[in-house]
C-alpha cells in the first residue's frame, strides 16, 4: 500500500469541508477522485501534500506518517501534486519551469538541464521549450504543470483537474499522456470532471460529496451507482 | 531564455562589451585627473554594488527590504569599532563587516521571511532604526553621535579607493551571477515567481529566502565598511539612514531595473549624476524634484531602464523569449 488516507478530516470555522474520509491507494494504480463542486476533493489533495494541516485524521505515505509535514518534504518524501488553478513560475521558460521541478532530486544545474530536456521529451512539449511560461495557452500550462511535477521523480502524482478547460484534442492528449505516466511506474490520483477522462483513466474511482466518501469502486459501478446519480443530478434522476 | 538568466549565458557580444567596459574602467583613473570626477565614480561603483546586493534579496527573491542601512550601518560600526577598540586591521574589517551584517540579518529573516507580505520589508526598516537608536545612545561603546573618525583609513588616494571598489564590485557581481546560474539561484527566483509552486516543487522556501538575505546582507556589510574607510567618518544619522541608505537602495534598483542584472549599475549612475546635479540646481528643494522623478519612472518604465530596453539591446538582461 502506497498511501493510506485514515479518518481525515477539514473544518474551515463552522463548515465541515471534509469529514472522515478513508480510502487507500496501491502502488501502480490510478485513483480517481470524484464529486460535484465543493465536495472536498482539492481539500483533499492540500491535506495531502501538505498545504493545509487536517483538523483530524492520518495520512500514511509508504506506512510512514506524513500527515503534519510540509510541503517541500512531502515533495521530497516522493509526493508531487499539480494545482488546478494553474501557477507557472510566469517570467522563466519551460525549460527553467522543469528544471525547478529537477533540482529537488539533482543539485548540479548542467546535469539538471539535461534531465529537465528528457522530461519535456517524454511530455511532448520540447518544441516549446525556450517559451516564457506567461505566453502559453491554458492547455500548455495544464501540460506544464505536470511536466514540472513530474521533474520531482515522484513516486505519487496528483494531479487536480489537469483536463478543465481543455479542447477535445487536448483532453484525448492529456488522456495518452497520462496513461505514458502509468506505464513508467507512477502512481497517480487524478480529480477530474470531464467524463471521457474519469470514465477511462482510473482502476477506481472515490466518490465524495459534502466532504464524505459515498463510494468507491470501479468506473462502472460508481457510474450506476443510485447514490452518485443523486449526488450529480438530484433524486429524479435515479433510477427506480 | 528566460531574460534573468540571458545576459549571464554571456554571449561573445555581451562578452565582448562587459571586457571593454572593464577595460575602461581600469585604464579610467590613470588617464582622468580630475578628482570630483573619480569621486563620483566611486559613488556611482559603491551604488552600483549595493544595488546588486538589494537585488539579490529584492529583485530576485522577490523580498523587499525596506531597511537595509541596517547591514550597512552594522557593517561600517563593525569595521571601525574593531579598529579603534582592538586594534584590527581595516583589511580584516571589511571582511568582519560583511559577517556582521549577515549575523544581524539572521534573527529578523527567520522570524519574518516565514510571513508573506510586508512584514519582512517592514521588520527590516524598524531593525534599521533600532540600530540607530542603540548606537546613538551606547555612548560609551559608539561615541554615539559624536561619531567615529578614522584618522588612518585602509588607503589614502581617491585612485586607490577606486580600485579597491572595482574590485569589491566585480566580487559581487559574480559572487550573485554564479548563483544565479546555479539552483539556488533558480530557488531565488521560483520563490519570487510563485511561493506556491515553489513549496509544492521540494523548495524550503523560508531557508532559501534566509539564504538570499545573509548574502545580500553579508555584501551591504562589507560596502558600509568600504563607506567607512572612504569617507573616514562615520555616524548613527549617516550610515542608518531610511532616506539616504535604504530607500536610495531600493530606488537605484527600481530605476535601473528590478531583477535585471545590469539594471542596479544603470540605476546607480543616474541615481549619482541627478543627485549631485539636483544638488547644485534645487539645493534645499533636491528631493522635491527626486520624488517627482521616481513617480514618474514608475508610471512610465515601471520595469525600470534596463528592464524597457531590453528588446533593443544585449545591455538589458531581457530576453528574445518575451
Amino acid at each position: 500500500m502506497l498511501l493510506e488516507v485514515k479518518g481525515l478530516s477539514k473544518d474551515f470555522g463552522g463548515l465541515r469541508a471534509v469529514h472522515n474520509v478513508d480510502f487507500t491507494v496501491e502502488k501502480g494504480e490510478i485513483l480517481g477522485l470524484i464529486g460535484p463542486n465543493g465536495a472536498g476533493k482539492t481539500t483533499t489533495f492540500n491535506m495531502i501534500s501538505g498545504s493545509l494541516k487536517p483538523t483530524a485524521g492520518r495520512i500514511l505515505f509508504k506506512e510512514r506518517d506524513i500527515t503534519r509535514l510540509s510541503p517541500p518534504r512531502i515533495c521530497l518524501l516522493g509526493i508531487t501534486r499539480t494545482f488546478q488553478i494553474v501557477k507557472p513560475l510566469p517570467r522563466l521558460t519551460v525549460l527553467e519551469n522543469v528544471m525547478v521541478g529537477v533540482f529537488s532530486k539533482i543539485k548540479d544545474a548542467r546535469k539538471a538541464r539535461e534531465r529537465a530536456l528528457e522530461v519535456l521529451e517524454f511530455t511532448e512539449q520540447l518544441p516549446k521549450k525556450d517559451m516564457v511560461a506567461s505566453s502559453l495557452t491554458l492547455g500548455d500550462w495544464k501540460r506544464l504543470e505536470v511536466s514540472r511535477a513530474l521533474a520531482t521523480n515522484p513516486d505519487l502524482l496528483l494531479l487536480d483537474e489537469c483536463m478543465a478547460g481543455l479542447n477535445a484534442k487536448e483532453i484525448s492528449d492529456a488522456i495518452h499522456l497520462i496513461w505514458k505516466i502509468r506505464e513508467k511506474g507512477v502512481t497517480i490520483i487524478v480529480i477530474e470532471h470531464v467524463m471521457k477522462a474519469i470514465m477511462s483513466i482510473p482502476d477506481r474511482i472515490v466518490v465524495l460529496n459534502h466532504g464524505q466518501k459515498i463510494m468507491e469502486g470501479t468506473p462502472e459501478q460508481v457510474a450506476n451507482d443510485p447514490q452518485v446519480i443523486q449526488a450529480y443530478l438530484g433524486e429524479d434522476y435515479v433510477k427506480r | 531564455m528566460a531574460y534573468w538568466i540571458s545576459t549571464l549565458r554571456g554571449k561573445e557580444r555581451g562578452f565582448l562589451s562587459i571586457m571593454i567596459l572593464l577595460a575602461i574602467l581600469i585604464i579610467l583613473p590613470l588617464v582622468l585627473k580630475n578628482q570630483y570626477i573619480l569621486h563620483l565614480i566611486i559613488l556611482v561603483m559603491m551604488w552600483a554594488a549595493l544595488g546588486v546586493s538589494w537585488n539579490l534579496l529584492g529583485g530576485y527573491t522577490g523580498q523587499v527590504s525596506f531597511g537595509h542601512a541596517a547591514f550597512f550601518g552594522v557593517g561600517a560600526y563593525t569595521a571601525c569599532l574593531l579598529h579603534t577598540k582592538l586594534g584590527v586591521s581595516l583589511w580584516a574589517g571589511f571582511f568582519f563587516a560583511g559577517v556582521a551584517g549577515a549575523l544581524i540579518s539572521i534573527p529578523v529573516g527567520a522570524i519574518c521571511l516565514r510571513l508573506r507580505g510586508p512584514y519582512f520589508a517592514l521588520s527590516v526598516l524598524a531593525l534599521a532604526e533600532i540600530l540607530r537608536l542603540i548606537t546613538l545612545h551606547w555612548k560609551s561603546f559608539t561615541e554615539g553621535a559624536v561619531g567615529i573618525l578614522l584618522v588612518i583609513p585602509v588607503m589614502e588616494t581617491k585612485i586607490e579607493y577606486y580600485y579597491l571598489i572595482l574590485a569589491l564590485g566585480i566580487l559581487i557581481m559574480l559572487t550573485t551571477a554564479y548563483i544565479l546560474k546555479r539552483r539556488m539561484g533558480f530557488y531565488f527566483v521560483a520563490i519570487r515567481e510563485d511561493e506556491d509552486a515553489a513549496e509544492a516543487l521540494g523548495i524550503f522556501t523560508t531557508r532559501y529566502k534566509l539564504f538570499s538575505l545573509i548574502i545580500s546582507a553579508f555584501f551591504t556589510g562589507m560596502l558600509g565598511s568600504f563607506f567607512a574607510n572612504y569617507t573616514q567618518f562615520i555616524d548613527p544619522y549617516i550610515v542608518f539612514a531610511i532616506g539616504e541608505v535604504s530607500i536610495a537602495m531600493v530606488l537605484v534598483v527600481v530605476l535601473g531595473g528590478i531583477g535585471t542584472f545590469w539594471g542596479p549599475a544603470i540605476g546607480a549612475l543616474v541615481v549619482v549624476l541627478l543627485s549631485e546635479g539636483f544638488r547644485s540646481f534645487f539645493s534645499q528643494a533636491s528631493l522635491l524634484v527626486y520624488g517627482a522623478l521616481i513617480i514618474i519612472v514608475i508610471l512610465f518604465l515601471p520595469r525600470g531602464i534596463a528592464g524597457s530596453i531590453k528588446t533593443r539591446g544585449h545591455l538589458s538582461t531581457v530576453s528574445r523569449g518575451e
